[in-house]
């Protein structure tokens, strides 16, 4: 898959974080520290400020701010393991502040349908791979839109506070475990079907 | 997709993936965003102490005969506002048209932001009435630094804005 950057979030994102911001903090502007910071988890906001339905422009303004945020007060985070958990809330924290006064004014679905519109495919060979990989996204889009949401929130996150997601998704806050789990249930069935009528054809 | 993890890390998985493909980070955002870090950790080992602006409005529109576009924004923080509008002018640049209010004496500095931190800056002041002006600044990534000519008062820098 040539455009995937770093679908890994499993684990070595966070610690790859701590360890840029531990030489940051030592004096490290450079790849290893403040750079490689910024490169490992600019993807991750990415995702996470766009779970919010943000026009690219505001998407990127609420990043930018998150970044200025950090640099400006790195001194308050005492405890490295915590920026990329830290980076991630801030950018929640603003991408719903800022998608509550645009959404007033703005309807979201032309963004929506902006991303969903499948890209071009040159090269037959890719036939097979897209073709699967078009199911997929068929999958995920046969999801209910909350599900959608908040399985992109967590599935980029870290280990969100849940009771600050509940706030920004306008969901109760003991529903999202719950909720959660129903939804990838619903993925996971939705995933056999789709691999049953793949064997049926 | 017979070997497709079904646990709940192969599910999230599936759903980074999805993601990543399908709405990607646009390019040179993490280029962007190093200048933007590197600029303000230089200025963070300074003395310089300033209020940051936090960008509150955007919007473009199309301006003069031959289409030119041109977009406002408007930043805020406490009781100050400045209002930016860019146009892009003949040499391929830009003329960018400022407000500040309440209208305070201030000197007004446009940096460029690159890959290696501040680049060329540009200076001008603020007129009776809150207003300035540059006539010609290139095309790029920029932050507005404003600085009161009362040195008791207090500075502030917008985030970097593309021209």
């Amino acid at each position: 898959m040539p455009h995937t950057t770093s679908t890994d979030t499993s684990g070595h994102v966070w610690s790859e974080a701590t360890a840029c911001f531990r030489a940051w903090a030592n004096g490290d502007t450079g790849p290893d520290g403040l750079d490689g910071l910024v490169r490992v988890m600019t993807p991750v906001l990415w995702h996470v400020v766009r779970s919010y339905r943000l026009p690219q422009e505001a998407a990127e303004d609420v990043i930018q701010s998150t970044w200025l945020a950090l640099v400006r007060r790195r001194d308050s985070i005492e405890d490295a393991v915590a920026v990329g958990g830290w980076l991630t809330t801030t950018a929640r924290r603003e991408a719903w502040r800022v998608s509550t006064s645009i959404n007033k004014a703005m309807p979201v679905e032309d963004e929506e349908i902006a991303y969903r519109l499948p890209k071009q495919r040159s090269a037959e060979s890719e036939a097979v791979e897209s073709d699967e990989r078009d199911q997929l996204w068929h999958t995920v889009d046969s999801l209910p839109e909350r599900c959608r949401r908040l399985l992109r929130i967590v599935a980029f996150e870290n280990r969100p506070d849940y009771t600050e997601v509940a706030q920004t998704l306008d969901m109760p806050v003991g529903s999202i475990g719950p909720t959660r789990g129903r939804c990838l249930a619903k993925l996971r069935v939705a995933l056999l079907q789709n691999a049953q009528m793949g064997e049926a054809r | 997709m017979s070997a497709t993890d079904l646990s709940r890390e192969g599910l999230l998985k599936i759903v980074r993936q999805v993601w990543e493909e399908r709405d990607p980070m646009p390019e040179g955002l993490v280029e962007r965003m190093q200048a933007v870090t590197q600029t303000e950790a230089i200025l963070a080992d300074t003395d310089l102490d300033y209020e940051l602006l936090v960008l509150v409005e955007r919007s473009a529109e199309l301006a003069g005969a031959r289409g030119t576009a041109a977009y406002t924004l408007r930043f805020a923080h406490g009781q100050t506002e400045v209002l930016l509008r860019a146009v892009g002018n003949e040499s391929g640049g830009a003329r960018l048209d400022g407000w500040i209010a309440p209208a305070v004496a201030m000197r007004v500095r446009a940096t460029e932001v690159t890959d290696h931190g501040e680049g060329r800056s540009w200076e001008t002041e603020t007129d009776g009435h809150g207003r300035f002006e540059f006539a010609d600044l290139p095309t790029g990534l920029f932050r507005l630094w404003l600085t009161p000519m009362d040195s008791d008062a207090v500075a502030f820098g917008t985030p970097a804005f593309e021209i």
